[in-house]
């Protein structure tokens, strides 16, 4: 296998957008193209992250149907579903593409296009990311699955309804300063305290939002990546697991084990460990998923999470600055499009281009991508060019 | 109360359908008292398609082992806390449903 750079990004500012879903990848494409200036035509293989294409507009088969409005012409398409992790698992396989020598040239893109769905309507084709037989039928919507793992965390490791709170103000905070974020304003302590009971402990302010939007990633062996980007950035390691949705198949509701598992072995694989991590994109569908994926992940032991944002150390100018994108609470969180979002941020930060809320001298990233209540986590490291 | 429980997954099942859904396995019949308790619950504001709010969703762990996701049915108590006793009350076009005792 040999090794993999990202050499092109490109993303749509997240939000409620006028474009269709087709649309809004092919910007996010081009975008990438151009930015690492390659011809539509030099892309061998596209994989496009998408949950619920059908659910949401009432088109499926979406893939080919991006890479023909981006210019790819015949290159082979796929679509990847992984509920919220369907990004994430995109970026994987073009990754896996290009180490295994198949393919010189891949691109890789996410998309949701969520905002023409009712709200409640959004709620149920959400609820399809988890078990439906034993969950949605019962009445459980994403946020009442959070609801109870955030609930049971706070019984038994004593985290506080103000460290949970915390994250959602620190990522608004980071979001403010992303001129392609869903919501660029920041909110008090008090606002997420007091905001409106969605499944509590977790309300209004606690939620990632529903926005559209898409984000695109050109791949190339190492090599020769220095030859079409100044700064390529180079993907370190690429993981993967899976578990049952279900909460109640899980020993253990206050861990996700596909992120332990994904986690040790992108470590693994990177030969690096948790101190050599510099940012991290972290999957807050809900704030009290941040606090559990940095206890899984080892950042934090467990139960200590939810010191993270209260003390500052996953903001920006922290020792670990975490979602510095503004994450899906504050950037948005279009479901497909959001593992490779998450790339595209730590792309800018490893290359030193973001900005006001640029963390000085990056040179590690890791993106961490979970799909639904956990069964499927994509966990990517990736490395600045020394 | 009546449990079938996958011999494959550990799926438990207040209804015998022969086959266990998730995995295929057979189901055992397994007697159960119908008590358990609260091992986690989320009051829902903003719940499913057409499902009147606020409902109360709990996990509850039975007494014989093995969770499954319940309606906590309206009581008069207010809001229960983890380790509260419930036992089963019967099963709605929702599923299973409990009550605190
Ligand atoms: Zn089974």
């Amino acid at each position: 296998m040999r090794g993999v750079s990202i050499i092109g990004v490109g993303i749509t500012p997240f939000g409620v957008r006028a474009e269709s879903l087709v649309a809004l990848g092919a910007i996010a494409c081009k975008d990438a193209l151009e930015d690492a200036g390659l011809a539509p035509g030099r892309i061998e293989a596209f994989f496009l992250g998408n949950f619920a294409g059908h659910a949401f507009t009432g088109q499926n088969h979406v893939a080919p149907m991006v890479a023909h409005a981006a210019g790819l012409g015949a290159v082979p398409c796929t679509r990847l579903e992984g509920a919220c992790a369907s990004g994430g698992l995109a970026l994987r396989q073009g990754v896996l593409a290009v180490a295994s020598g198949q393919v010189d040239f891949a691109l890789i893109a996410g998309v949701e296009k969520m905002t023409s769905a009712e709200t409640d309507e959004t709620a149920s084709i959400l609820a399809a990311a988890g078990d439906v037989a034993v969950e949605a039928s019962v009445g459980s919507t994403f946020p009442a699955l959070f609801g109870l793992i955030a609930r049971r965390h706070m019984h038994e490791h004593g985290t506080t309804r103000e460290e949970i709170a915390h994250v959602a103000v620190k990522n608004h905070a980071h979001g403010r300063l992303n001129p392609n974020a869903h919501m660029q304003k920041d909110v008090t302590l008090p606002q997420v305290l007091d905001a409106r009971p969605v499944a509590e402990p977790l309300g209004l302010f606690d939620c990632s939002l529903i926005s559209d939007g898409a984000a695109a990633v050109v791949l190339c062996p190492s090599e020769t990546a220095s030859a079409h980007h100044e700064k390529p950035v180079e993907v370190l390691a690429s993981a993967q697991a899976s578990d049952s949705p279900a909460l109640s198949d899980k020993r253990d509701i206050t861990s996700f084990y596909a992120t332990q598992k994904a986690g040790e072995e992108a470590f693994s694989r990177a030969g690096l460990s948790r101190e050599d991590v510099d940012l991290a994109e972290i999957h807050d569908c809900f704030t009290m998923a941040e606090i559990i994926a940095l206890e899984d992940l080892g950042f934090f032991a467990k139960g200590e999470g939810g010191r993270g944002a209260l003390e500052g150390m996953t903001k920006l100018g922290g020792a670990m600055p975490v979602n510095t994108s503004g994450g899906l609470k504050s950037k948005g969180h279009p479901v497909g499009a959001t593992g490779v979002a998450q790339i595209h941020e730590l792309t800018l930060q490893l290359r030193g281009e973001a900005g006001a809320r640029q963390v000085p001298g990056a040179g590690v990233g890791l993106a961490h991508n979970l799909g639904g209540s956990g069964a499927t986590c994509a966990v990517h490291i990736l490395g600045a060019t020394a | 109360m009546e449990t079938f429980v996958c011999a494959g997954c550990g799926r438990i099942y207040l209804e015998n359908s022969q086959r266990c859904g998730h995995c295929g396995g057979d189901l055992e019949e397994r007697p159960a008292s119908g008590r358990g308790i609260v091992y986690s619950f989320s009051s829902v504001h903003m719940g499913a398609r057409g499902m009147p709010t606020p409902y109360l969703l709990a996990l509850v762990e039975l007494e014989e082992g093995g969770r499954i996701l319940a309606r906590l049915a309206d009581n008069d108590e207010g809001e229960p806390s983890i380790g509260d006793k419930v036992v089963f009350s019967g099963l709605s076009d929702t599923g299973p449903v409990f009550r605190l005792f």
